[in-house]
């Protein structure tokens, strides 16, 4: 390949990229920056062309919505975890154990996707209601009559637990089947106890998938909302629940435009730490 | 490792994974056994199975509509996203190019936000650029984050592309345009295709980014958000299933297509590279494009199960993360009454709508649990928030369809708002219990006329307006009920520190007595319930021993309870109370008959 050619696939490369990061700017960055400023607008207004004041963040500091953010951040990490844990066994099935299943696994995880998530999670309360199929059916069986589980706390953990699975799975996949065989092998060979395979080689050379996936499920749980008010009853008010009062109840947009901007940012420094600690053509598949 | 440890472990993980996929497809198949059901309730065991809530779900007008926009935004949001995430694919995956890692973690980042806020912020947006909102800023909310997962997508098989194969082409001497036209795609096709598939069944999907940017348009995924939080309503199950199996079968048909394809398309070029060694070159491109070269089968296969696994993090936001509810925001999910207590002389009002003005607490909060128990989708309506949140909480722990609102029947707009979300909710409103009152207890020689005010607006307008503003679904209704919740203070007796409440209690009387006969024509009957001393939250403050007095001066000897009033409320919005209008019972224990205290001592 002559050096000319080279230029040429430079070029080309910059001018593929044009037209979506165009849309990246309109659609993207210039939305969330139109958030910022909102978040400097006194309170209770609506438009952008005033003076700026802090007054929405000391509302913020000074008032209770820091339950809220405490509520998410508590619930996400929960669930991050719950799913790390749920979550190993299948992936190392995926990739090791299942074989030609692996795929028929793969696609049964993908399909539920595509399916609005308020339908899935109306599925639960149909399942955990009062004589529905949970209820009803040890009802009819065996008498037993007991609280149901719906509108508490470990309900919402279930519906989050449930709704993000398949975050945490898929790169979790990849990140197992990152670990070569032969390192695997050479390790036992060496007398390394099954703990130690796991502790020493496993673990650390899957972890890139194993972090993607808890980011995304952290990053995801941390704006979930339907959970908590489909299943919790909101019982707790996660923050994007506050966000979202304070854009249609309240009216008071510029106090909400402040809590999505610290939610922004929590957010945003998450997932470009860790975007930018791994090389995602290796992580994606480039050879 | 020894070989029994193994499969044994190997056991271990197939069981917890097993397990894992029946958690996964658990409330889908509850969806599903709930379309079945025959009964306009979902009761479990289902006792009665049929296919007529199918019948009229496909039936109904409004469904088409929703399948229609639906479908028109996600056929938009298919093609540009596409387009653009081909050159996007190619600029991530395919060139090595100055400032590449930076637009790759760039690209991403719309995938990993909370889509919730990105809707909110979208919404900002086009009302800062002065857009009105329909299907169309829709689409463009929906490209915001569709574009990067479908780049992603594509991405994962530019990856697998071969540059020598541009690089042969090109030393044939084809133009670009050829190469692009006669390689580059074609080579591409089954990331492209993975890529569209994505693209529609995602925008097909999404419901945080509709609610926000549809304006007065409505997708599937709203619509039955909607209908969920309005409690149990059978089509519901009906469109979730076919929603679940519409996704499936694209996606199952989707990919056979694709290894169809490349079976035909690699037999064809077996037989053509015979011939033709530049072909056979391309040939084996495309194999090892698809994961192998293999059989065409297995090459499908593992082009699936790579482009499924590795569009990862791409599918994220694909489930549609942070659901946030409507402008009526906070009226949670509600669910069926389920009970079977309702068999009772009166006709059940099962499945009416009823609201509740001053809902939350004392006896609005007895009428509201017994209508609600008896089945009635209840509307708590109160000043604040909050606490008609709470009280629907605890209405729906116990399987009772309800949902809050907060206003203030003073004011004119929010008892129109009032009578809108109730209508909205659930098609329609059919009992009106204005309760709404405010009772401080100041001696007249002490009573502002500020005092005097409030009490009358909240108390004698607030009747006023509550019920002007649900007339008009009260005429729609055949069946209208309009129940005031009056007083034995005032029309009967009187208590000290309460002239003001005993006014507007007997003023409500003489409103009932006209309103009754303007809306007899309409078949809305209005009548009142008097309570005579019933155990509220704000007596439980006076202590025990005002209460052991209280109960001593009544002939069955104990306070009311905020459920017998609501049970003389629900017989006068039941069917057999249909020729009773402009008329009030009395509950109180038989408080006001005793002539005397000795009249009570001796009986």
């Amino acid at each position: 390949m002559g050096g000319d050619r080279r230029g040429v696939l430079a070029e080309a490369g910059f001018r593929s990229a044009v037209p979506i990061l165009i849309f990246f700017l309109i659609g993207f960055v210039a939305p969330l920056v139109g958030v910022v400023i909102y978040s400097f607008m006194p309170p209770r207004t609506f438009s952008i062309l005033q003076a700026p004041t802090i007054e929405n963040y000391e509302t913020i500091f000074s008032g209770t919505s820091y339950v809220s953010f405490l509520w998410s951040l508590g619930l996400a990490t929960l669930t991050v975890v719950i799913l790390a844990l749920v979550c190993y066994p299948v992936a190392y099935g995926i990739a090791r154990v299942f074989g030609r299943w692996a795929m028929l696994v793969t696609l049964l995880f993908t399909i539920p996707l595509f399916v609005s998530e308020n339908i899935r999670l109306y599925g639960w309360i149909l399942f955990f209601i009062k004589n529905g199929v949970l209820y009803g059916t040890l009802k009819s069986l065996f008498g037993v009559e007991t609280e149901s589980i719906l509108f508490t706390i470990p309900a919402i953990i279930l519906g989050m637990v449930y709704v993000y699975l398949p975050f945490m799975l898929f790169p979790m996949v990849l990140g197992v089947s990152m670990v070569p065989d032969d390192t695997r092998d050479a390790a036992a060979d060496l007398g390394a106890s099954r703990w130690q395979v796991f502790r020493e080689v496993e673990l650390p050379l899957s972890m890139p998938g194993i972090m993607i996936g808890c980011l995304l499920t952290f990053v995801l749980a941390i704006g979930a909302i339907a959970e908590a008010k489909v299943l919790g009853g909101q019982r707790i008010i996660p923050i994007t629940h506050d966000i979202e009062i304070a854009f249609t109840y309240s009216q008071n947009w510029p106090l909400g435009a402040a809590l999505a901007v610290l939610l922004m940012l929590v957010v945003g420094t998450l997932v470009l730490t860790v975007l930018w600690r791994f090389d995602l053509d290796k992580i994606l598949g480039r050879r | 490792m020894t070989g029994r440890e193994q499969r044994l472990r190997h056991s271990l993980i197939t069981a917890w994974t097993l397990a894992v996929i029946v958690f996964v497809y658990l409330p889908g198949v509850c969806i599903f056994l709930a379309s079945m059901t025959a009964s306009r309730y979902f009761t479990f065991p289902i006792p009665k199975w049929g296919f007529s809530w199918w019948e009229k779900t496909f039936n109904s007008i409004e469904v088409h509509q929703l399948l229609e926009t639906s479908i028109t935004i996600a056929l938009c949001v298919t093609v540009v996203a596409v387009v653009i995430a081909f050159f996007g694919a190619l600029a991530f995956a395919r060139y090595n190019w100055r400032g590449r890692s930076i637009y790759q973690r760039l690209v991403l980042l719309p995938i990993f936000f909370p889509q919730s806020v990105l809707g909110l912020a979208l919404l900002l947006w086009f009302n800062a650029l002065g857009l009105d909102l329909s299907w169309k800023t829709a689409v463009f909310a929906h490209l915001v984050w569709i574009i990067p997962v479908v780049t992603l997508v594509i991405s994962i098989q530019v990856y697998s592309f071969d540059p020598a194969l541009e690089e042969a082409a090109f030393d044939l001497g084809a133009s670009r345009w050829q190469v692009f036209r006669e390689v580059t795609v074609p080579v591409l096709f089954p990331g492209i295709f993975s890529g569209s598939l994505f693209a529609f069944l995602l925008s097909w999907g999404n419901f945080p980014l509709s609610l926000f940017t549809t304006g007065a348009d409505t997708t599937v995924p709203e619509y039955l958000y909607a209908k969920m939080v309005a409690g149990y309503t059978p089509g519901v199950p009906v469109l979730g299933t076919v929603s679940t199996i519409g996704a499936t079968v694209l996606l199952l048909g989707g990919y056979g297509l694709i290894l169809l394809i490349r079976r035909r398309r690699e037999g064809r070029d077996q037989i053509a590279a015979d011939d033709d060694p530049r072909l056979a070159a391309a040939a084996g491109g495309s194999g090892r494009g698809s994961g192998g070269g293999a059989g065409g089968g297995a090459a499908a296969v593992s082009a699936l199960a790579a482009t499924a696994t590795t569009a990862v993090a791409g599918i994220t936001a694909a489930a549609a993360p942070g659901a946030i509810g409507s402008a009526r925001a906070a009226t949670p999910v509600t669910t069926q009454n389920l009970s079977t207590e309702d068999d009772t002389m009166l006709t059940s009002i099962r499945g009416r709508t009823v609201i509740v003005t001053g809902g939350s607490k004392g006896i609005g909060k007895g009428i509201a649990t017994v209508f609600a128990r008896q089945g009635g989708n209840v509307l708590i309506v109160a000043r604040h928030l909050d606490q008609a949140t709470a009280c629907v909480n605890e209405m729906k722990a116990a399987g009772y369809n309800a949902a809050p609102f907060a206003g203030d029947v003073t004011k004119w707009e929010d008892m129109q708002r009032m009578a809108k979300t109730a209508a909205d909710l659930w098609g329609g409103i059919d009992i009106l219990c204005a309760n709404a009152g405010i009772f401080p207890q100041v001696k007249l020689e002490e009573m502002t006329e500020d005092t005097w005010a409030q009490v009358i607006d909240t108390n004698l307008k607030g009747t006023f307006l509550s019920v002007k503003a649900c007339i008009p679904e009260l005429k729609r209704s055949n069946q209208g009920r309009i129940i005031l919740t009056s007083s034995i203070t005032g029309p009967v007796t009187g208590f000290p520190g309460w002239a003001h409440y005993g006014a507007t209690k007997a003023g409500q009387l003489g409103f009932m007595r006209t309103a009754c006969m303007e809306l007899a024509k309409y078949g809305i009957t209005v009548n009142a319930v008097m309570p005579g001393n019933i155990k509220t939250e704000g007596l439980a403050d006076l202590g025990a021993e005002y209460e052991a007095s209280m109960a001593s001066s009544i002939p069955l000897k104990r306070l009311g309870t905020v459920e017998d009033i609501g049970n003389a409320a629900l017989f006068f919005a039941s069917k057999e109370a249909g020729y009773v209008t402009g008329q009030t019972i009395i509950v109180d224990g038989g408080q006001i008959v005793p002539e005397s205290l000795d009249a009570l001592a001796q009986a």
